[in-house]
């Protein structure tokens, strides 16, 4: 526990201060070139926060690295004070583009089913409450009549709410969405962010998204992520472009090779 | 034709490739479905090391299969989970030093390797009663298996990142997957052989997949395919050989007729697209 520095996980704290997520000092590079570093920030418990930056910036792999997905070649990554793989099923995920086969045969239903593994030990049968948790989450983003259908025979559209759906039905106390709204209907979208809101109230969220009218319409606090020492003047255009959208000055916490934003505008967001 | 049921050999060539059946169904669909041919493949040249290594000893070459199947099904797993990005160099290593350890072994084996085309291409025909006891036994594993851990399974052959986020133990689950593969091979190599094995774990699932719905259904019509194609190779080398003398493997058959079915199912899944 040592690598998460002074206060391991903030046991030492009440339990209510314990961050829902502790990114600490996290570098991570691909074949030599620097992906994340020196990430730190700290998401408390009920934020609704979301992480803007350009392609590339690494907002994908943040995600990855928060979720367990993938390890930090440094810094540590603190869950409710837990290693994210040992976090318990507090998270969950809506992935950017579907991670899997499209021709998979498996019914929409069984997808959603998936968000339910987490309370499930192995062996365990499926319950009646799961399936209720599965269908409610189908209706939140409207694909209960696509229950029976195979994935296969879905719209990109249709697919992206059924994976929302999947990380819905989860008892995550904290979701994580990239980008999620790519390939909706903007129909859907406005409907999507209420819902967004909504779950707030109850669960800490993350999003993902280079939507800023949407950022500052509905996220509470806002961080910008962009890996890269050489980028200097990419931090200046993301510093206009983020105090343009959001009207309100931004603080940018600059680290020596990445900046990270996070600052809490409550206050002046509309809600 | 049908006077070759009556004979005590040709029935248990016909049990061991209904049992056969039932393992590169199932096993044949997780392979189609998570995209592990070349795994496949590599696990069951990987055998041949052990068939050669029993020639060598002195013990059974089924259990020298059993073993190298399981231990390269296991160092894959490894892999797999490290380095993923070079899996594919990884496989041809393992699949060409299974086979240059068994040429290698046979070699070393004093005397005349009898058989040692039986193991290479397979020979259902001659299939000993202990074989059909081995394969039940696989069988019953195999099936056990899937049917406790179906939903971790198939959570992990859909979506691994989603699975592992859910806490699924997606590293044991996969290598339990490898070692029910290595399993199957098993079962295979007395019906086909190690080079052709690759084919009876997924041209019966392929096809499966164009008409069944659903992980479980795919399954099922895999192993009546697979049974079709291996039935009927069977009749088909008995009624070649008594009719016409001609002494043809089994093998060779099964996987003929089965690639045949496969061409005519995908152009009536074509076809059926079409007319949609």
């Amino acid at each position: 526990m040592s690598e998460a520095g002074a206060d391991p996980g903030g046991l030492r704290r009440g339990a209510e201060s314990v961050p829902a997520i502790d990114v600490r000092n996290v570098s991570l590079s691909f074949r030599g070139m620097a992906v994340l570093e020196d990430v730190s920030f700290s998401v408390e418990p009920g934020e609704f926060v979301g992480i803007i930056g350009p392609n590339g910036g690494g907002k994908s792999v943040l995600l990855k690295v928060i979720l367990g997905l993938l390890k930090p070649d440094r810094g540590s990554v603190l869950i409710f004070g837990r290693p994210p793989d040992h976090s318990g099923g507090a998270l969950a995920y809506v992935p950017q583009y579907p991670p899997f086969d499209p021709r998979f045969p498996i019914r929409v239903m069984d997808v959603v089913m998936l968000g339910r593994l987490g309370g499930q030990r192995l062996f365990q049968r499926v319950s009646d409450e799961d399936r209720a948790r599965a269908l409610e989450a189908m209706r939140e983003v409207q694909v209960e009549h696509l229950a029976e259908r195979e994935i296969g025979k879905l719209s990109g559209g249709q697919l992206q709410r059924v994976l929302i759906a999947r990380g819905l039905a989860t008892d995550a106390r904290v979701l994580l969405l990239d980008e999620p709204t790519a390939s909706l209907d903007s129909a859907v979208v406005g409907s999507f962010y209420e819902l967004l809101e909504r779950l707030s109230k109850q669960m800490t969220i993350v999003l993902v998204s280079h939507d800023l009218s949407v950022m500052s319409k509905h996220v509470r606090s806002v961080a910008c992520l962009n890996r890269r020492l050489h980028y200097h003047h990419s931090r200046e255009i993301t510093r206009e472009m983020v105090e343009e959208t959001y009207g309100c000055p931004v603080d940018f916490v600059i680290h020596r090779h990445s900046h990270v934003v996070l600052e809490d505008h409550t206050q002046g967001a509309p809600r | 034709m049908l006077d070759a049921l009556a004979l005590p050999f040709f029935q248990r060539a016909l049990v061991a490739g209904l049992l056969a059946s039932v393992a590169c169904g199932i096993v044949g669909t997780f392979v189609v479905v998570k995209r592990m041919a070349s795994i496949s493949g590599g696990l069951s040249h990987a055998a041949f090391g052990g068939v050669g290594l029993g020639y060598l000893l002195g013990f059974d070459p089924m259990l020298g299969a059993a073993g190298f199947a399981l231990l390269s099904g296991a160092a894959m797993g490894i892999a797999y989970r490290r380095f993923r990005s070079s899996m594919d160099t990884l496989i041809a290593i393992a699949w060409s030093v299974g086979m240059a350890l068994g040429i290698l072994f046979v070699s070393l084996t004093p005397g005349y390797a009898p058989d040692l085309m039986s193991y290479l291409f397979g020979s259902i025909l001659f299939v000993p009663p202990l074989f059909v006891a081995i394969a039940a036994a696989l069988d019953v594993l195999i099936v056990v298996s899937v049917v406790l851990l179906f939903k971790e399974f198939r959570a992990v052959a859909f979506d691994e990142d989603f699975a592992q986020v859910m806490g699924v133990p997606v590293g044991p689950v996969l290598h339990l997957l490898l070692a029910l593969v290595a399993l199957a091979v098993v079962t295979l190599i007395r019906v086909v052989g190690v080079i052709l094995v690759i084919a009876l774990l997924t041209i019966p699932a392929a096809m499966a997949r164009q008409w069944a719905s659903g992980l479980q259904r795919m399954m099922l019509l895999a192993i009546a395919i697979g049974a079709l194609c291996t039935t009927s190779g069977l009749f088909l080398a008995y009624g070649l050989s008594t009719r016409f003398d001609l002494q043809i493997p089994t093998g060779p058959l099964v996987i003929l007729i089965a690639v045949l079915l496969y061409a005519v199912s995908s152009s009536l899944h074509a076809a059926r697209g079409r007319a949609r």
